[in-house]
């Protein structure tokens, strides 16, 4: 009873709170979303623009060539490659700098800001004149004696997982880094006390307590790499042509809003699906960690 | 000269590209101004005091835009750039607005035309246009010139590193000896320029839209995708030069560009003797214009003799007025990439675009880049 006229105000101090970002999403991301769903049950205009005719043909197209569920394939090997290299090389760094960092901890995570500094564009463009057949890395290779011929490594699907994890590492650091600071250390000395070893404690309790923190620094880096559009563009050269690439021709080069925006769909349906796996895998994560 | 060979050679008429494309993406859509778009007959007032060129990157000299202001002064010039003919299509056709004069080449004249994207022009206003050489005149994408006057020509073909490769002359020789050196061939990323070739080797039209040609063309391209390095309208005069890649598919302007570096990389460019692709770029004026007296007096000082003279020795493309051939240097009128002569001229081919044909090629294009 005593509640009721509190929560009034509350109802009416959230909507002003909520009203910027509300009008926001609403112009910037449901709308043009909108727009997005009808076009893909649309008909494309010749070069071009839509055709207000209802067409169905649009996602079993998708479906019928192989072309397409190759590229979705690719894609998805790729996000799922680069965040596994992005943990494997994120979880030491964030587990040394909770742990072993010291006064020097806040030194290093400016050091992993620094670089965004410089804009994501210029730095991977970077990495064409380093990769380069004759740039500095060959001479160096080849002044040590370590190369002969060429370099070799730059237009390869190597080249983008490398671009990829240079350029995502710090959306997997930071998430771990914070789960791993606040992870309460008496944990680990009691197992240690009970007489559990180095890699048992890690695998029994650090990794356990963290997986909130695994979990969505591997999603921050896992969405984003669904729709990546300029790496492959930059680094891959004619090796990796990923769903991003492909919607982005569909609407500029081949003038096929419709399939386009069909292939838009596919992309969110696939997401929600990889999302909503995710909600309960954390949710079961939250649990064991709550029973522990 | 006022530009010299290097300035040109840092970045291609087609280069900044992609680079806008990865960028701005459709944040360009947002309108400059806001005028009402001008109907095409309708009579031509006193000259505006704003003009807006939306063109290809490095393909309008800077002395021309800078001689251009000093003769109006109080007409305020906005430049904006973009990467290919279909990224300034759709961002047109998306609604951007406030553009007055663009540069599409031919075959995209008439896709504008079709779309009645391009405004008359009005030849009362454009007495240089009696430079123009008649062949230029009533090309077949725009009949009688009523939409477009040329801007410059030129030729896609190939180059290729003469240190690395043996001598090659053929479409046929591009496509089938890629095999020996993989992952150092570039193509240009469009569907038709990409299908369009791999037709010609096999000594069909360009422009085919058989689809038992055009299915032998994407045999050819699928069998030769494992070896392409680049899929790329930018960066192979860089990536030659460098030697990342030996052999790329382009245009005559930027091969051109690398061999009057310093020094000159050994790159050889060929127009292939199966034929290749003619191409025209136009300047024309968008219907929605907001400025149409603006547009029509600076396509008119562009067309000027002396203007196109200069234009030469930024871009390397030939000109289409033989008056401005006496104030072109010799080393540049005398060139055969840049004029080449009528032997090779004569079996090359113009795009000419059908909805069906396109639909085709850009399939066969989407299955190449994935495989």
């Amino acid at each position: 009873m005593i509640r009721r006229p509190l929560k009034l105000v509350t109802a009416g101090a959230g909507g002003v709170l909520l009203a910027p970002a509300g009008v926001w999403y609403a112009a910037f991301f449901v709308a043009p979303l909108g727009f997005i769903l009808v076009f893909s049950f649309l008909t494309s205009a010749d070069y071009g623009g839509i055709e207000y005719t209802f067409n169905l043909g649009n996602y079993p197209q998708l479906l019928t060539h192989p072309i397409y569920l190759r590229i979705f394939l690719n894609t998805m090997g790729m996000a799922f490659s680069g965040t596994l290299l992005c943990l494997l090389v994120g979880f030491p760094l964030a587990y040394f700098l909770a742990t072993r960092a010291g006064r020097w901890k806040n030194l290093f995570l400016v050091m992993l800001i620094v670089p965004f500094w410089t804009s994501f564009l210029t730095r991977t463009y970077a990495w064409l004149i380093l990769l380069s057949d004759n740039g500095p890395l060959a001479h160096v290779l080849r002044q040590a004696n370590l190369l002969h011929g060429d370099l070799g490594f730059l237009y390869t699907y190597k080249a983008v997982l490398m671009g990829v994890v240079y350029n995502y590492l710090p959306l997997m650091i930071f998430p771990l880094y914070v789960s791993l600071e606040r992870l309460d250390k008496r944990l680990i000395e009691a197992a240690k006390d009970l007489g559990a070893g180095r890699l048992q404690t890690f695998w029994r309790i650090t990794v356990p307590l963290t997986t909130p923190g695994i979990l969505t620094g591997c999603l921050l880096v896992f969405i984003p790499l669904t729709g990546e559009y300029v790496i492959p563009a930059i680094l891959g050269g004619a090796k990796s042509y990923m769903i991003g690439n492909l919607i982005g021709d569909e609407f500029v080069s081949a003038h096929d809003w419709a399939f386009g925006s069909a292939l838009g769909m596919a992309v969110i349906v696939l997401l929600m699906f990889l999302i909503a796996v995710y909600f309960r895998v954390a949710r079961r994560a939250t649990t064991a960690e709550m029973s522990l | 000269m006022s530009m010299s060979r290097l300035d040109a050679t840092d970045l291609s008429r087609r280069e900044f590209l992609e680079l806008s494309a990865l960028t701005t993406g459709g944040l360009v859509l947002a309108a400059c101004g806001a005028s009402s778009p001008g109907t095409a007959s309708a009579t031509l007032g006193p000259i505006e005091s704003n003009l807006s060129i939306y063109n290809w990157d490095q393909y309008l000299s800077p002395d021309t835009l800078k001689q251009f202001q000093a003769k109006y002064p109080n007409l305020k010039v906005d430049t904006a750039t973009y990467a290919s003919n279909e990224d300034m299509l759709a961002k047109i056709e998306a609604g951007a607005k406030g553009y007055d004069v663009v540069v599409p080449t031919g075959y995209m004249v008439e896709i504008m035309i079709r779309k009645n994207l391009l405004r008359t022009l009005d030849f009362g206003q454009l007495p240089n246009f009696s430079h123009v050489d008649s062949t230029f005149r009533n090309p077949g994408y725009d009949p009688n010139s009523k939409h477009s006057v040329p801007k410059d020509w030129g030729t896609t073909g190939f180059g290729y590193r003469t240190d690395k490769l043996p001598p090659m002359k053929t479409w046929k020789e591009f496509f089938n000896n890629a095999s020996q050196f993989k992952g150092k061939v570039s193509v240009l990323d469009g569907a038709t320029e990409v299908v369009g070739m791999a037709l010609k080797s096999h000594g069909f039209s360009y422009n085919s839209d058989k689809d038992s040609e055009l299915s032998q063309a994407r045999d050819t391209l699928l069998k030769f995708k494992p070896f392409v390095a680049k899929i790329a309208s930018s960066g192979y005069k860089e990536d030659l030069t460098t030697g990342n890649l030996w052999m790329a598919m382009g245009w005559n302007g930027d091969f051109e560009a690398i061999q009057g570096q310093t020094p000159a990389p050994p790159v050889q460019y060929v127009v292939p003797s199966e034929g290749a692709e003619l191409w025209v770029d136009c300047w024309a004026i968008l219907a929605s214009a907001p400025h149409p007296v603006a547009a029509h007096t600076f396509i008119n000082f562009l067309l000027d003799p002396a203007v196109q003279a200069q234009e030469i020795q930024l871009t390397y493309y030939a000109q289409a007025e033989s008056d401005a051939l006496a104030n072109i240097p010799a080393a540049i009128k005398n060139d055969p990439i840049i004029y080449p002569p009528a032997s090779v001229l004569q079996p090359l081919e113009t795009r000419k675009a059908t909805p069906a044909g396109q639909k085709s090629r850009d399939q066969i294009f989407a299955e190449f880049k994935a495989a």
